[in-house]
């Protein structure tokens, strides 16, 4: 470029050619910051692509991370709910429970109740079977006026066999009921009302849970 | 003389071409280093959105996605609860009002020997 310069200026005013020296540098250059320009908006550009691309990566596996855990928490979630509705399910079920021996508390107060002493004696009696039986009745029910020698011959006539039958009584029940065993209690027939009420607890389970499910229904 | 005028000419011609072309060599210099400048800056400041911004960028992002889900989980924890309490409620009123024939129907377990004496 010097040498083109120095030829054209043989032939022209040195300003002229200092002029378009100048001018030519000053376009060269003017060229290289729009090439600078240029190269660092790319550079710029590629760091937000790239910028992007690994932002976009990131926040795939967070949202990933979040699905998981926010299934994870539903899944917490609806577990807490069905353990408060088993919850209140056992409250209902022991509240009717409750309720029920409540009832039998004060059934043993009514005049109904020495007939159905006598069916529990029968039938610990019938479970057992001949021979020397000890019934155990509540020292609160002494004042029910038991006829042995009644109740030995309806055994005898259900077993068909002697027995000898002895009372004790005993603190053995809050709702009600005896206990039967052999003299040498090596067999021993538990037939008071908790202990009823525990033999039969599955069915009374049954009963209350086939409420509670009509009223899930509904 | 006129001979040694031509010389002195070349000469001042010479030299002022000569502090052109120093003047644009000073030019291009001056535009190379601010294009340096420039790409330098550029540089730094890709470095700055792949170190820091993005950084930022992501972290708020990510707190934005688990805003969503703490919101999301206390919605439907909140029905869930509702739907219980619901639930739960129609499961009392249900017993409450069969209560006598739950009751009776235990008792005739437990009396099965002799109910009609209840």
């Amino acid at each position: 470029m010097t040498n083109k310069t120095i030829k054209k200026g043989i032939f022209g005013s040195s300003e002229n050619i200092s002029s378009k020296i100048i001018l030519e540098a000053e376009k060269e250059a003017e060229a290289i910051i729009e090439n600078a320009k240029k190269h660092a908006e790319e550079i710029i550009n590629k760091a937000k692509k790239d910028a992007e691309e690994i932002m976009n990566k990131e926040i795939k596996i967070a949202h990933e991370k979040i699905k998981m855990e926010e299934r994870r928490r539903l899944a917490e979630i609806s577990l807490k709910m069905k353990e408060i509705i088993l919850r209140e399910r056992e409250t209902i079920f022991n509240e009717v429970l409750n309720e029920v021996k409540r009832r039998l508390r004060e059934f043993k107060k009514t005049d109904r109740y020495p007939s159905i002493l006598q069916e529990l004696i029968l039938e610990g009696c019938e479970a057992i079977g001949s021979g020397d039986l000890i019934i155990k009745i509540d020292s609160k029910d002494k004042e029910i006026d038991i006829n042995i020698e009644k109740l030995k011959r309806i055994i005898e006539e259900r077993i068909g066999d002697k027995v000898n039958i002895s009372i004790v009584f005993d603190n053995i029940s809050e709702f009600g009921g005896v206990i039967v065993s052999t003299a040498d209690g090596s067999i021993v027939y538990n037939n008071t009302l908790e202990a009823i009420l525990e033999r039969n607890f599955d069915d009374i389970r049954r009963i209350i849970t086939k409420s509670i499910l009509e009223g899930e229904r509904l | 003389m006129a001979r040694k005028l031509d010389t002195e000419d070349f000469k001042s011609t010479l030299l002022t071409i000569l502090e052109a072309e120093k003047e644009a060599e000073a030019i291009i210099e001056n535009a190379k280093k601010h294009a340096e400048e420039i790409i330098n800056k550029a540089k730094k400041d890709a470095e700055e959105i792949m170190n820091k911004e993005i950084k930022i960028e992501i972290h708020k992002r990510i707190e934005n996605l688990r805003r969503d889900l703490e919101n999301r989980l206390r919605e439907y924890e909140r029905e869930e609860q509702e739907k219980a309490s619901a639930f739960i409620n129609k499961i009392s009123k249900t017993i409450e009002s069969n209560k006598e024939s739950i009751i009776n129907q235990i008792i005739e377990v437990v009396f099965k020997h002799d109910k009609q004496n209840y």
